[in-house]
């Protein structure tokens, strides 16, 4: 069936536009042609060879630090280039010492590249484990860009030991290629070529090391978190067309599979929602009426199921998540769909799901930007706390004095100083935050540890809860001594916790917390406009009583001498360390 | 596999690794873009296409299109793909 023009599209767009939006549909049909070979079942080098980008990347310069070699695992390109990066690898001298003397300035990520093999018995030692947790500290201190350790052999034991070494190291993750040689076994080495290619990783084991490089492990230490993944339904949830087939719709096995993946995504803090050209109670009968789907209805946080463009169904999801539309995943089996998405939305990322639906899940498992280290206490709140918006939203609606309306839901602010293990998360906050980010600094994990721990500057954490569910850390102060003066240099606020006008006493509250520790005559609050920090700037307006230029400092003197009048109405706590 | 498909699919694996054009001529001595990793690239991507299988000792000595050829018309299987 022929797709209509959205009204978006109808309009008359100016030259520079058109030139963006068709090479952002050519960029996404390029891409989509590339999803067969970087997900097949079986990687191939020579199809991943074949593959040269005819889209713009951005520069990544990766330095590998090594003791085996790596060269072979630089195929690693292919999907890079996918996720729009033009890798440049810099290699050390092999060095078992990891003396690390050589670091190369531009480098943007230092990857450390071990076998243990080479250590021999020592390795399963816990003396090895001190001297690698050593090393590692080491290069921590010496390098202000995050570090990936990849090493080949480690046990579980050593491993878990390692992990203890370096827990709390700002900006460092533990790759697991453990798991990789179980699902390998024998298939994990070839030793016939060890003595050429440096390694005794197999032709197998150095394509799989390669995507899980590219796919998981760099997106994940280097770009924010796709929030949400947004899916079509016929042919990409199930085989079949509902409106054609009705309730008999497939579920093949890769469907399954690829349903499957999604309930764990969810499960790891991404949310889930439907676009779908399909009657609404329809759609929702079909998921309530089959047993065999392992994703339920109730497993979309949003929906929007009707026959307008599926663009306005995404503006109406991003919106209803309140999450920026780069920070979604459009899923559809229709490249002709996700072209017109791509035509509205230049900054959407898609997939395109095939005909074979095991191909899409692996395609979906291996995102760039949608696999996390380990999801933090937040990601298990996140779902449960926007369901709780609506109910907010009807309770709001039953009070004229907004006092009564806070008392009701028994809202519970908590700040506490930053402590090493929430580093993650408000690095994450820095980073993810649009709304309500006043200077936009997003901060690395070093930089945030560096200000949490520095002798005249501070990080307080916020958290949020209230009867209805627990929002988890929403929000950051981070604040300089500079003289008499202390300077918030970051204030970011996730959007979960906007609305409830809390921002004035969060916000007075940490920089509270801040002064008993650095006390200052002068609190000013650094900003600096970006494209979405509009909430943000009306508040920092308003309680400063100014008209804020592009970017500067402002003091806020007002709100610190004023009673909040929700104060009496909120319990504040500090966060205990338990 | 006749001599002319595996003519072909050695030249193809060549130039895919190497990123230019090649022909029969082509040797590791002559061909700066032929280097260690281009070398064992192409090793590996000569057994996915051609279902040959080199051991340890055989690899110092594949430095040509000659030298892969000779060795892949005495080990390809016969059923291997063009």
């Amino acid at each position: 069936m022929p797709i209509p023009p959205t009204e978006a599209q109808a309009q008359p767009r100016s030259e520079t536009s058109a030139g963006a939006t068709g090479d952002a549909v050519e960029t996404m049909l390029a891409r989509v042609e590339w999803q067969a070979t970087l997900f097949a079942e079986n990687l191939s080098r020579l199809g991943l060879l074949r593959l040269q980008p005819a889209w713009p990347l951005n520069p990544l310069t990766v330095q590998i630090h090594r003791n085996h070699g790596f060269e072979l695992v630089a195929i690693a390109s292919a999907w890079l280039a996918w996720w729009k990066r033009e890798v440049r690898f810099i290699y050390s001298a092999y060095d078992d010492s990891l003396s690390f003397n050589v670091l190369d300035d531009s480098a943007d990520v230092h990857v450390v590249w071990v076998d243990l093999q080479h250590y021999g018995a020592a390795a399963d030692a816990p003396e090895f484990a001190d001297w690698l947790g050593e090393r590692l500290h080491f290069l921590r201190n010496k390098t202000r860009q995050p570090i990936l350790f990849a090493g080949l052999g480690m046990t579980k034991q050593t491993r878990t030991l390692v992990a203890e070494r370096t827990a709390g190291l700002p900006g460092f993750r533990l790759a697991d290629l453990h798991a990789m040689t179980e699902v390998l076994g024998p298939r994990m080495f070839d030793e016939r070529k060890a003595a050429f290619t440096g390694t005794r990783l197999s032709e197998t084991a150095c394509l799989a090391c390669a995507r899980e490089l590219a796919c998981h492990w760099l997106p994940a230490l280097l770009a924010p978190r796709i929030k949400a993944v947004v899916l079509d339904a016929d042919h990409t949830l199930y085989e079949g067309v509902l409106a054609e087939d009705g309730l008999k719709v497939k579920l093949t096995p890769g469907h399954k599979l690829f349903q499957e993946t999604l309930v764990q995504l969810r499960e790891s803090g991404v949310f889930l929602a439907v676009v779908s050209h399909n009657e609404a109670r329809d759609l929702q009968q079909l998921f309530e009426s089959r047993p065999d789907f392992p994703l339920r209805w109730e497993h979309f946080s949003a929906a929007a199921v009707n026959w307008e463009a599926k663009s306005l169904g995404l503006r109406q999801v991003a919106e209803t998540l309140r999450i920026g539309m780069d920070a979604l995943l459009f899923v559809d089996d229709n490249v002709g769909e996700l072209a017109h998405a791509v035509a509205d939305i230049p900054s959407l990322t898609v997939l395109h799901a095939q005909a074979d639906a095991f191909l899409t899940q692996r395609a979906l498992a291996f995102y760039p930007a949608l696999w996390t280290w380990g999801k933090s206490a937040t990601d298990n709140l996140r779902t449960a706390d926007l369901a709780a918006e609506d109910e907010r939203a009807r309770i709001q609606q039953q009070y004229t004095d907004p006092r009564d309306y806070l008392r009701s839901l028994h809202v519970r602010i908590g700040l506490g100083r930053a402590r090493t293990a929430d580093i993650p998360r408000l690095h994450e906050l820095s980073q993810k935050t649009n709304q309500f980010n006043l200077n936009l600094s997003r901060f690395s994990e070093i930089e945030v540890a560096d200000l949490a721990q520095g002798p005249a500057s501070r990080v307080i954490a916020l958290t949020l809860k209230d009867r209805l569910a627990d929002s988890g850390m929403i929000g950051l102060a981070a604040g300089k001594l500079e003289g008499q003066t202390l300077v918030i240099v970051e204030l970011a606020i996730s959007c979960r916790a906007l609305g409830r006008r809390l921002e004035d006493l969060m916000v007075s509250e940490a920089i509270r917390m801040m002064r008993t520790d650095l006390p200052a005559e002068h609190v000013v609050v650094a900003h600096r406009t970006g494209p979405r920090n509009t909430p943000a700037r009306d508040w920092l307006a308003r309680v400063s009583g100014q008209t804020l230029p592009p970017e500067g400092r402002v003091a806020i003197d007002a709100l610190l001498c004023q009673s909040c009048c929700e104060k009496e109405s909120i319990t504040l706590e500090e966060i205990t360390h338990g | 596999m006749d001599e002319a498909q595996m003519t072909a699919a050695l030249l193809d694996v060549l130039g895919t690794v190497l990123r230019h054009a090649v022909d029969r001529n082509a040797n590791r001595a002559s061909d700066a873009s032929w280097d260690s990793i281009a070398h064992m690239q192409i090793l590996f991507a000569v057994e996915e296409r051609l279902g040959v299988r080199f051991s340890e000792q055989d690899i110092p000595g594949m430095q040509s299109f000659d030298q892969l050829l000779a060795f892949v018309r005495t080990h390809a299987p016969a059923e291997a793909q063009p």
